[in-house]
Protein backbone atom coordinates (compact mmCIF):
# COMPACT_ATOMS: atom_id res chain seq x y z
CA UNK A 1 0.00 0.00 0.00
CA UNK A 2 3.10 2.50 0.68
CA UNK A 3 3.72 1.72 -2.94
CA UNK A 4 0.44 3.43 -4.21
CA UNK A 5 0.73 6.31 -1.11
CA UNK A 6 3.97 7.01 -2.79
CA UNK A 7 2.60 7.18 -6.28
CA UNK A 8 -0.23 9.31 -4.97
CA UNK A 9 2.14 11.68 -3.38
CA UNK A 10 3.39 12.26 -6.52
CA UNK A 11 0.65 13.16 -8.64
CA UNK A 12 -0.46 15.35 -6.25
CA UNK A 13 2.60 17.42 -6.69
CA UNK A 14 1.99 16.89 -10.70
CA UNK A 15 5.30 14.23 -11.56
CA UNK A 16 3.60 11.67 -13.01
CA UNK A 17 3.79 11.30 -16.63
CA UNK A 18 0.50 11.12 -18.73
CA UNK A 19 0.46 6.68 -18.81
CA UNK A 20 1.51 7.21 -14.87
CA UNK A 21 -1.56 9.57 -13.94
CA UNK A 22 -3.55 7.23 -16.24
CA UNK A 23 -2.72 4.47 -13.66
CA UNK A 24 -2.91 6.47 -10.57
CA UNK A 25 -6.07 7.48 -11.50
CA UNK A 26 -7.06 4.21 -11.82
CA UNK A 27 -5.70 3.11 -8.24
CA UNK A 28 -7.86 6.41 -6.65
CA UNK A 29 -11.23 4.86 -8.15
CA UNK A 30 -10.14 0.95 -6.66
CA UNK A 31 -8.75 2.25 -3.37
CA UNK A 32 -11.46 5.02 -2.23
CA UNK A 33 -9.38 5.09 0.88
CA UNK A 34 -6.56 7.27 -0.92
CA UNK A 35 -8.89 9.62 -2.09
CA UNK A 36 -9.29 10.61 1.97
CA UNK A 37 -5.20 10.47 1.77
CA UNK A 38 -5.79 13.58 -1.15
CA UNK A 39 -7.69 15.52 1.31
CA UNK A 40 -5.06 15.02 4.16
CA UNK A 41 -2.67 15.89 1.84
CA UNK A 42 -4.92 19.03 1.43
CA UNK A 43 -4.53 19.59 5.06
CA UNK A 44 -0.76 19.50 4.70
CA UNK A 45 -0.48 21.85 2.01
CA UNK A 46 -2.61 24.36 3.78
CA UNK A 47 -0.47 23.93 7.06
CA UNK A 48 3.22 24.28 5.09
CA UNK A 49 1.85 27.52 3.42
CA UNK A 50 0.25 29.26 6.60
CA UNK A 51 3.80 31.20 6.76
CA UNK A 52 3.73 32.43 3.46
CA UNK A 53 1.68 35.07 5.34
CA UNK A 54 3.87 37.54 5.54
CA UNK A 55 1.49 40.22 6.45
CA UNK A 56 1.01 40.91 9.99
CA UNK A 57 -2.01 42.97 12.01
CA UNK A 58 -1.26 46.29 12.45
CA UNK A 59 -2.84 45.91 16.09
CA UNK A 60 0.54 44.12 17.10
CA UNK A 61 2.31 47.31 15.87
CA UNK A 62 4.48 49.32 18.12
CA UNK A 63 1.76 52.03 20.18
CA UNK A 64 2.93 55.46 19.85
CA UNK A 65 3.54 55.97 23.44
CA UNK A 66 7.23 56.82 24.77
CA UNK A 67 7.95 58.88 21.89
CA UNK A 68 10.04 61.50 21.88
CA UNK A 69 8.23 64.69 21.53
CA UNK A 70 9.74 66.35 18.56
CA UNK A 71 9.08 70.06 17.50
CA UNK A 72 11.38 71.19 14.55
CA UNK A 73 12.71 74.38 14.37
CA UNK A 74 11.78 75.04 10.85
CA UNK A 75 7.94 73.93 12.26
CA UNK A 76 6.06 77.09 11.38
CA UNK A 77 3.46 78.21 9.41
CA UNK A 78 5.76 79.78 6.67
CA UNK A 79 7.94 76.69 6.66
CA UNK A 80 5.12 74.03 6.21
CA UNK A 81 4.54 72.69 2.89
CA UNK A 82 1.92 74.60 0.95
CA UNK A 83 -1.10 71.73 0.11
CA UNK A 84 -4.52 72.26 -1.75
CA UNK A 85 -6.33 69.46 -1.52
CA UNK A 86 -8.45 68.34 -4.23
CA UNK A 87 -12.18 67.89 -4.30
CA UNK A 88 -13.52 66.37 -6.85
CA UNK A 89 -16.73 63.97 -6.89
CA UNK A 90 -16.43 64.48 -3.22
CA UNK A 91 -18.15 67.98 -2.40
CA UNK A 92 -19.62 66.19 0.96
CA UNK A 93 -16.91 65.29 3.13
CA UNK A 94 -19.59 64.37 5.84
CA UNK A 95 -21.16 61.29 3.15
CA UNK A 96 -17.58 60.12 3.07
CA UNK A 97 -18.12 55.88 3.09
CA UNK A 98 -15.74 53.12 3.29
CA UNK A 99 -14.37 51.88 0.33
CA UNK A 100 -16.23 49.12 0.14
CA UNK A 101 -14.39 46.77 -2.56
CA UNK A 102 -11.02 47.72 -1.27
CA UNK A 103 -11.70 47.21 1.66
CA UNK A 104 -12.81 44.13 1.14
CA UNK A 105 -9.46 43.14 -1.01
CA UNK A 106 -7.27 44.38 1.89
CA UNK A 107 -9.02 42.59 4.71
CA UNK A 108 -8.80 39.04 2.48
CA UNK A 109 -4.92 40.05 1.65
CA UNK A 110 -4.51 41.03 5.52
CA UNK A 111 -5.98 37.13 6.30
CA UNK A 112 -4.47 35.21 3.41
CA UNK A 113 -1.59 35.01 1.36
CA UNK A 114 -3.67 33.81 -1.71
CA UNK A 115 -5.57 36.22 -1.44
CA UNK A 116 -2.80 39.07 -1.25
CA UNK A 117 -2.06 38.08 -4.22
CA UNK A 118 -5.31 38.62 -5.90
CA UNK A 119 -5.75 42.11 -4.35
CA UNK A 120 -2.36 43.25 -5.53
CA UNK A 121 -3.42 42.03 -9.06
CA UNK A 122 -7.12 43.64 -8.75
CA UNK A 123 -5.57 47.68 -7.70
CA UNK A 124 -2.12 47.18 -8.06
CA UNK A 125 -0.82 50.41 -6.40
CA UNK A 126 -3.63 51.25 -3.93
CA UNK A 127 -3.94 48.07 -2.56
CA UNK A 128 -0.24 47.63 -2.49
CA UNK A 129 0.22 51.35 -0.95
CA UNK A 130 -2.50 50.45 2.11
CA UNK A 131 -0.69 46.88 2.61
CA UNK A 132 2.32 48.74 3.00
CA UNK A 133 1.05 50.68 5.87
CA UNK A 134 -0.81 48.45 7.19
CA UNK A 135 2.06 46.41 7.55
CA UNK A 136 4.27 49.51 8.52
CA UNK A 137 6.35 48.83 5.48
CA UNK A 138 5.62 52.03 4.08
CA UNK A 139 8.85 54.02 2.72
CA UNK A 140 10.03 56.57 4.78
CA UNK A 141 9.82 59.66 2.64
CA UNK A 142 11.82 62.62 3.46
CA UNK A 143 9.19 65.69 3.60
CA UNK A 144 8.97 69.17 4.47
CA UNK A 145 6.82 69.22 7.73
CA UNK A 146 3.07 70.20 7.39
CA UNK A 147 1.93 72.40 10.54
CA UNK A 148 -1.07 70.96 11.84
CA UNK A 149 -0.56 72.74 15.24
CA UNK A 150 -3.31 75.28 14.43
CA UNK A 151 -5.55 72.05 14.58
CA UNK A 152 -3.80 71.03 17.81
CA UNK A 153 -1.54 68.18 16.19
CA UNK A 154 2.30 68.21 16.76
CA UNK A 155 4.90 65.74 15.00
CA UNK A 156 5.90 62.98 17.51
CA UNK A 157 8.90 61.53 16.05
CA UNK A 158 11.89 62.38 13.63
CA UNK A 159 10.35 60.78 10.14
CA UNK A 160 8.53 63.94 10.51
CA UNK A 161 5.02 61.88 9.72
CA UNK A 162 3.37 60.82 13.17
CA UNK A 163 0.95 63.49 14.92
CA UNK A 164 -0.28 63.29 17.94
CA UNK A 165 -2.43 65.54 19.98
CA UNK A 166 -2.84 63.15 22.84
CA UNK A 167 -5.64 61.52 21.95
CA UNK A 168 -5.79 60.42 18.35
CA UNK A 169 -2.09 59.56 16.48
CA UNK A 170 -1.61 59.36 13.09
CA UNK A 171 0.87 59.42 9.89
CA UNK A 172 0.50 61.54 7.67
CA UNK A 173 2.81 62.16 4.71
CA UNK A 174 2.68 63.32 0.74
CA UNK A 175 3.10 60.23 -1.75
CA UNK A 176 6.15 60.31 -4.12
CA UNK A 177 4.16 57.47 -5.99
CA UNK A 178 1.45 58.76 -8.26
CA UNK A 179 -2.51 57.17 -7.76
CA UNK A 180 -4.26 59.40 -10.18
CA UNK A 181 -7.11 59.55 -7.67
CA UNK A 182 -10.11 61.38 -8.35
CA UNK A 183 -11.59 61.20 -5.12
CA UNK A 184 -10.75 61.02 -1.36
CA UNK A 185 -10.49 57.00 -0.67
CA UNK A 186 -11.12 55.50 2.67
CA UNK A 187 -10.45 52.12 4.32
CA UNK A 188 -10.65 51.02 7.63
CA UNK A 189 -8.64 48.08 9.51
CA UNK A 190 -9.51 47.68 13.30
CA UNK A 191 -9.36 50.82 14.88
CA UNK A 192 -7.30 52.48 12.57
CA UNK A 193 -8.62 54.46 9.13
CA UNK A 194 -6.93 55.19 5.85
CA UNK A 195 -7.79 57.96 4.03
CA UNK A 196 -5.94 59.19 0.78
CA UNK A 197 -6.52 62.41 -0.47
CA UNK A 198 -5.78 63.93 -3.89
CA UNK A 199 -3.45 66.99 -4.05
CA UNK A 200 -4.27 69.69 -6.36
CA UNK A 201 -0.93 69.16 -8.05
CA UNK A 202 -1.31 65.34 -8.94
CA UNK A 203 0.07 64.09 -5.46
CA UNK A 204 -1.42 61.88 -2.66
CA UNK A 205 -1.48 62.96 0.87
CA UNK A 206 -1.80 59.95 2.83
CA UNK A 207 -3.16 59.76 6.71
CA UNK A 208 -3.09 56.65 8.45
CA UNK A 209 -4.59 56.02 12.46
CA UNK A 210 -7.36 56.23 14.70
CA UNK A 211 -8.55 59.41 13.20
CA UNK A 212 -12.39 59.86 13.02
CA UNK A 213 -13.45 61.60 9.73
CA UNK A 214 -14.38 64.83 11.42
CA UNK A 215 -10.84 65.25 12.29
CA UNK A 216 -9.99 64.17 9.17
CA UNK A 217 -12.10 66.81 7.33
CA UNK A 218 -10.83 69.53 10.09
CA UNK A 219 -7.03 68.56 8.94
CA UNK A 220 -7.80 68.61 5.54
CA UNK A 221 -9.50 72.37 5.75
CA UNK A 222 -6.77 73.24 7.90
CA UNK A 223 -4.16 72.27 4.70
CA UNK A 224 -6.20 73.34 1.92
CA UNK B 1 11.48 23.75 -14.72
CA UNK B 2 7.44 23.18 -13.65
CA UNK B 3 5.97 25.72 -12.15
CA UNK B 4 1.89 25.53 -10.22
CA UNK B 5 1.00 26.75 -13.77
CA UNK B 6 1.98 23.21 -15.34
CA UNK B 7 1.41 21.36 -12.03
CA UNK B 8 -2.40 20.32 -12.97
CA UNK B 9 -2.56 20.73 -16.26
CA UNK B 10 -2.42 17.11 -17.04
CA UNK B 11 -5.19 16.87 -14.84
CA UNK B 12 -6.96 19.80 -15.67
CA UNK B 13 -7.03 18.68 -19.34
CA UNK B 14 -8.26 15.39 -18.21
CA UNK B 15 -10.93 16.73 -16.00
CA UNK B 16 -11.98 19.41 -18.69
CA UNK B 17 -12.24 16.34 -21.46
CA UNK B 18 -14.88 14.81 -18.89
CA UNK B 19 -13.27 12.88 -16.47
CA UNK B 20 -14.74 12.77 -13.35
CA UNK B 21 -11.99 11.15 -11.17
CA UNK B 22 -9.16 14.08 -12.36
CA UNK B 23 -12.39 16.58 -11.33
CA UNK B 24 -12.35 14.89 -8.40
CA UNK B 25 -8.93 14.38 -7.54
CA UNK B 26 -8.53 18.29 -8.32
CA UNK B 27 -11.30 19.22 -6.02
CA UNK B 28 -10.05 16.95 -3.00
CA UNK B 29 -6.59 18.51 -3.50
CA UNK B 30 -7.80 21.82 -2.97
CA UNK B 31 -10.95 22.00 -1.17
CA UNK B 32 -8.58 22.35 2.49
CA UNK B 33 -6.56 25.43 1.16
CA UNK B 34 -9.91 26.93 -0.48
CA UNK B 35 -12.06 26.08 2.70
CA UNK B 36 -9.06 27.36 5.17
CA UNK B 37 -8.42 31.07 3.24
CA UNK B 38 -12.38 31.23 3.29
CA UNK B 39 -12.41 30.44 7.01
CA UNK B 40 -9.69 33.00 7.98
CA UNK B 41 -12.12 35.40 6.19
CA UNK B 42 -15.44 34.43 7.54
CA UNK B 43 -14.45 33.21 10.79
CA UNK B 44 -17.57 31.19 10.07
CA UNK B 45 -17.26 26.98 9.31
CA UNK B 46 -21.03 27.06 7.75
CA UNK B 47 -20.10 30.12 5.73
CA UNK B 48 -16.78 28.73 4.79
CA UNK B 49 -18.59 25.01 3.85
CA UNK B 50 -21.12 26.82 1.88
CA UNK B 51 -19.11 29.19 0.17
CA UNK B 52 -15.93 26.87 -0.77
CA UNK B 53 -18.76 24.03 -2.04
CA UNK B 54 -19.81 26.59 -4.41
CA UNK B 55 -16.31 27.66 -5.84
CA UNK B 56 -16.17 24.24 -6.49
CA UNK B 57 -19.22 23.71 -8.59
CA UNK B 58 -18.62 27.36 -10.17
CA UNK B 59 -15.34 26.20 -10.99
CA UNK B 60 -16.63 22.71 -12.72
CA UNK B 61 -19.14 24.67 -14.68
CA UNK B 62 -16.46 27.61 -16.19
CA UNK B 63 -13.43 24.88 -16.47
CA UNK B 64 -13.41 25.53 -19.74
CA UNK B 65 -12.11 28.94 -19.55
CA UNK B 66 -9.49 28.34 -17.33
CA UNK B 67 -6.83 28.95 -19.34
CA UNK B 68 -3.97 28.54 -17.21
CA UNK B 69 -2.39 31.88 -17.42
CA UNK B 70 -2.36 31.33 -13.73
CA UNK B 71 -2.04 28.89 -11.31
CA UNK B 72 -5.13 26.78 -10.66
CA UNK B 73 -5.57 27.36 -7.30
CA UNK B 74 -4.98 31.19 -8.09
CA UNK B 75 -7.88 30.74 -10.51
CA UNK B 76 -9.67 28.97 -7.79
CA UNK B 77 -9.43 31.65 -5.33
CA UNK B 78 -10.72 34.39 -7.76
CA UNK B 79 -13.64 32.43 -7.50
CA UNK B 80 -13.61 32.12 -3.81
CA UNK B 81 -13.01 35.72 -2.96
CA UNK B 82 -15.67 37.04 -5.43
CA UNK B 83 -18.16 34.48 -3.90
CA UNK B 84 -17.05 35.58 -0.60
CA UNK B 85 -17.87 39.49 -1.15
CA UNK B 86 -21.01 38.97 -3.16
CA UNK B 87 -22.23 36.68 -0.53
CA UNK B 88 -21.32 39.31 2.59
CA UNK B 89 -22.26 42.12 0.12
CA UNK B 90 -25.53 41.05 -0.78
CA UNK B 91 -27.18 40.92 2.78
CA UNK B 92 -27.50 42.23 6.34
CA UNK B 93 -26.65 39.17 7.26
CA UNK B 94 -22.79 40.32 6.29
CA UNK B 95 -22.83 42.93 9.56
CA UNK B 96 -24.33 40.53 11.80
CA UNK B 97 -21.51 38.02 10.74
CA UNK B 98 -18.50 40.70 11.08
CA UNK B 99 -19.48 41.39 14.19
CA UNK B 100 -19.78 38.16 15.45
CA UNK B 101 -18.22 37.95 18.91
CA UNK B 102 -15.08 35.98 19.40
CA UNK B 103 -17.56 33.25 21.87
CA UNK B 104 -20.01 33.13 18.87
CA UNK B 105 -17.53 32.20 16.52
CA UNK B 106 -15.75 29.26 18.52
CA UNK B 107 -19.25 27.97 19.75
CA UNK B 108 -19.78 28.06 15.95
CA UNK B 109 -16.66 26.34 14.81
CA UNK B 110 -17.43 23.29 17.13
CA UNK B 111 -19.14 19.68 15.74
CA UNK B 112 -17.09 19.54 12.80
CA UNK B 113 -18.36 17.28 9.77
CA UNK B 114 -15.48 15.69 8.89
CA UNK B 115 -11.48 15.23 10.39
CA UNK B 116 -10.08 17.37 7.54
CA UNK B 117 -12.95 20.37 8.28
CA UNK B 118 -11.59 20.02 12.08
CA UNK B 119 -7.83 20.10 10.93
CA UNK B 120 -8.64 23.27 8.97
CA UNK B 121 -8.96 25.56 11.34
CA UNK B 122 -5.81 27.54 12.65
CA UNK B 123 -4.58 26.52 15.75
CA UNK B 124 -4.29 22.55 14.13
CA UNK B 125 -2.65 24.16 11.10
CA UNK B 126 -0.68 25.88 13.31
CA UNK B 127 0.36 22.82 15.46
CA UNK B 128 0.99 21.06 12.24
CA UNK B 129 3.11 23.64 10.75
CA UNK B 130 5.01 23.51 14.07
CA UNK B 131 5.21 20.08 13.69
CA UNK B 132 7.22 20.17 9.75
CA UNK B 133 9.74 22.20 11.43
CA UNK B 134 10.65 19.44 13.38
CA UNK B 135 11.10 17.35 10.60
CA UNK B 136 15.03 15.57 9.65
CA UNK B 137 16.59 18.64 7.98
CA UNK B 138 16.52 16.42 4.38
CA UNK B 139 13.02 15.53 4.56
CA UNK B 140 12.04 18.79 5.46
CA UNK B 141 14.72 20.83 2.70
CA UNK B 142 12.84 19.05 0.35
CA UNK B 143 9.38 19.11 1.66
CA UNK B 144 9.19 22.91 2.28
CA UNK B 145 10.77 23.31 -1.17
CA UNK B 146 7.70 21.19 -2.94
CA UNK B 147 4.90 22.75 -0.95
CA UNK B 148 6.11 26.53 0.31
CA UNK B 149 8.40 27.06 -2.72
CA UNK B 150 6.89 25.21 -5.65
CA UNK B 151 9.79 23.69 -6.64
CA UNK B 152 9.47 20.33 -8.85
CA UNK B 153 11.29 17.33 -8.04
CA UNK B 154 13.74 18.15 -10.87
CA UNK B 155 14.63 21.61 -9.50
CA UNK B 156 14.50 20.29 -6.27
CA UNK B 157 17.20 17.10 -7.15
CA UNK B 158 19.36 19.95 -8.76
CA UNK B 159 19.09 22.15 -5.33
CA UNK B 160 19.55 19.45 -2.69
CA UNK B 161 22.23 17.35 -5.62
CA UNK B 162 19.87 13.79 -4.83
CA UNK B 163 18.41 11.75 -7.45
CA UNK B 164 14.64 12.55 -8.26
CA UNK B 165 14.12 9.54 -6.76
CA UNK B 166 15.17 10.17 -3.84
CA UNK B 167 13.52 13.77 -3.62
CA UNK B 168 9.91 11.86 -4.61
CA UNK B 169 11.15 9.55 -1.55
CA UNK B 170 11.48 12.10 0.91
CA UNK B 171 8.48 13.91 -0.06
CA UNK B 172 6.49 11.73 0.38
CA UNK B 173 8.18 10.64 3.72
CA UNK B 174 7.80 13.91 4.98
CA UNK B 175 4.20 13.95 4.36
CA UNK B 176 3.76 10.32 6.22
CA UNK B 177 4.99 11.66 8.96
CA UNK B 178 3.43 14.59 9.18
CA UNK B 179 0.17 12.20 8.53
CA UNK B 180 1.11 9.89 12.00
CA UNK B 181 1.94 13.01 13.82
CA UNK B 182 -1.63 14.09 12.89
CA UNK B 183 -3.43 10.50 13.27
CA UNK B 184 -0.98 10.44 16.65
CA UNK B 185 -0.52 13.17 18.05
CA UNK B 186 -3.07 15.65 17.39
CA UNK B 187 -6.57 13.20 16.68
CA UNK B 188 -5.82 11.00 19.43
CA UNK B 189 -3.89 13.09 21.34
Amino acid sequence: MDKYDEIISSLYDGELDNDQTEKAMGLLKDHKDLSKRVAMYGVISAAAKLEQANVVDINAKKSYKNKVLWLSNGLTAAASVLLTVFFINQPDFSRLGVDRDSQDLINLAISSPEAQKIANLKEDTLVNHVLNLVNNDSNLIDQQPIDLRNVGFNLTDKSRRVYSNGEHNFIMQVEKKKFNLKKIRYWKHGNKDIYLVPLKDGRTLTLYGNLDRSTVQEIVKNIK
Amino acid sequence: MKNNNTEDSQLIEKAKAGNMEALNFLMTKYYPRVYSSLYSYTKSKEDSEDLAQTTFIKAWKALDSFRGDSAFFTWLYRIAINLAKNHFQSSSYKKQKLNISEDERLYESEDPQNIETELLHEDALRSINKFIKTLPENLRTSFVLREVEGKSYEDIALITGTPIGTVRSRIFRARETILKFINEGMLNG
